[in-house]
């Protein structure tokens, strides 16, 4: 049976405009077991990001508990959390590094502390290998294309081998062929590696290769029906020319 | 001729096959029902667009029944196929549905149990997302990078209508939480 890395129940989390609060997230639940990618949708300002910050233990929530393995993470101090946050999860962001630095040296830059260079450079080279951009290790953040960027912002988070990978937007301005690479790279460091991801994005079509779909707005997190629609039960499209029709019969 | 009878014959044209065969094709791919797969299929064969053939590779005559025959397309099919695949695409329309229509007749003391449908809609349009990535799971694509594209242009083509709806269903369900309850009726 998978083990849950991440559990989050009942979380609800306000601002404060003013007068105003504005709830972004309303007993939302939700598990990340290992070697599962579990995918948040939703359009901008759904609370998506607020959502990944507490998961990392970045934020606080008003209400609930978020566990990392069993452990819940308000009963940690600032320290600890840190130390959980550098050994066990990788945050991906797209934000590259504010010097130009070689790609190899950026994807080191997390294990530079505690390996000596020639160490950090061989996980780095690791790192660029699992997301299949080794031929890219000494060129230039600046030169690489967006594609090429989001890769390399998953190899600086899976250099120092995270259990739990925390991923914002990770297709963010990618075409199709990059939105596929990347969203097949996570499926694989999970069904490959056991490593559990929580995705949160507004793209629809970089979902389809995670395991499980969530749905996020208005601070509620919906999932799908559990009834299944296959096989037998047919997608129509409205208005189809009359080309609808009920399930599959033998003929 | 309708565009879904062309995605039949389509499929007759990329791989012939039995018609209850096509038919999953059809149902899987472009989301038609059996019933009318069978009836197109019908009609394609009385336009001389497709053929049978039963079970040892003879040509089967219209009107003549047949156990489990494969359709093959005739060349004047493929000529039509060709001829559909490169003229113009017709005019998108829009046609209401329930929910339009439900949400067009509400009153306010209807907002919360709307409110109440438009998330089982939510919830219907991520199974069907959940539904279209499991058939992608299920059927991978055979292999070719050709293959692949098409694939995921497909889906991504369903995918936009069930996650447009979704956004849209979220918007609306964003707007009726904001309706006070005690507003007059109109």
């Amino acid at each position: 049976m998978e083990s849950v890395l991440l559990s989050l129940r009942g979380v609800s989390k306000s601002h404060w405009r003013g007068p105003h609060e504005v709830r972004v997230l309303s007993q939302v639940s939700l598990d990340v077991p290992e070697g599962n990618v579990v995918s948040v949708w939703g359009t901008r300002g759904a609370g998506k990001t607020t959502l990944l910050e507490i998961a990392a233990g970045l934020q606080s929530a008003d209400q609930g508990i978020v566990s990392f393995r069993g452990e819940d993470l308000s009963k940690m101090s600032d320290g600890q959390r840190t130390v959980l946050r550098g050994r066990h999860v990788g945050l991906v962001r797209r934000a590259g590094p504010r010097s130009d630095l070689r790609v190899i040296d950026h994807v080191a830059l997390p294990v530079m502390a505690e390996h000596s260079e020639r160490s950090a450079l061989r996980c780095a080279a690791s790192a660029l290998d699992r997301v299949g951009l080794s031929g890219c290790a000494k060129q230039r953040w600046r030169s690489l294309s967006d594609g090429e960027r989001a890769l390399v912002s998953i190899a600086h988070a899976i250099v120092r081998q995270p259990a739990l990978l925390l991923v914002d937007d990770p297709t963010m301005a990618l075409d199709t062929v990059d939105r596929e690479t990347v969203s097949e790279l996570l499926r694989s460091l999970a069904d490959c590696e056991r490593i559990g991801a929580l995705v949160t994005t507004p793209d629809m079509p970089a979902v389809m290769h995670s395991h499980e779909i969530r749905s996020l707005s208005g601070g509620r997190l919906l999932a799908p029906p559990k009834d299944t629609l296959l096989p037998g039960k047919v997608i129509e499209f409205p208005g189809g020319d009359g080309a609808s029709g009920t399930g599959a019969s033998s003929g | 001729m309708s565009a879904m009878k062309n995605a039949v014959l389509g499929l007759v044209i990329e791989r012939p096959s039995e018609r209850y065969r096509l038919a999953v094709d059809v149902r899987d791919r472009f989301g038609a029902g059996t019933t009318y797969v069978y009836w197109a299929l019908d009609q394609l064969e009385g336009a001389g667009l497709v053929d049978r053939f039963d079970d040892r590779g003879h040509p089967v005559r219209r009107g003549v029944r047949c156990q489990r025959p494969t359709y093959r397309p005739t060349e004047q099919g493929i000529a039509h196929f060709d001829q559909w695949l490169s003229s113009s695409i017709s005019e998108p329309s829009f046609r209401s549905d329930e929910v339009h229509i439900r949400l067009g007749l509400c009153r306010p003391r209807d907002v919360p149990g709307m409110i109440d449908q438009v998330l089982g809609q939510e919830q219907v349009c991520l199974g069907r997302i959940r539904d279209l990535k499991r058939l992608g799971e299920e059927q991978p694509p055979l292999g070719s990078s050709w293959s692949k594209t098409v694939e995921v242009l497909s889906r991504d083509a369903e995918l936009a209508h069930w996650s447009s709806r979704l956004e849209w269903l979220q918007s609306v369900r964003g707007m009726l939480d904001r309706i006070p309850r005690d507003a007059s009726v109109r």
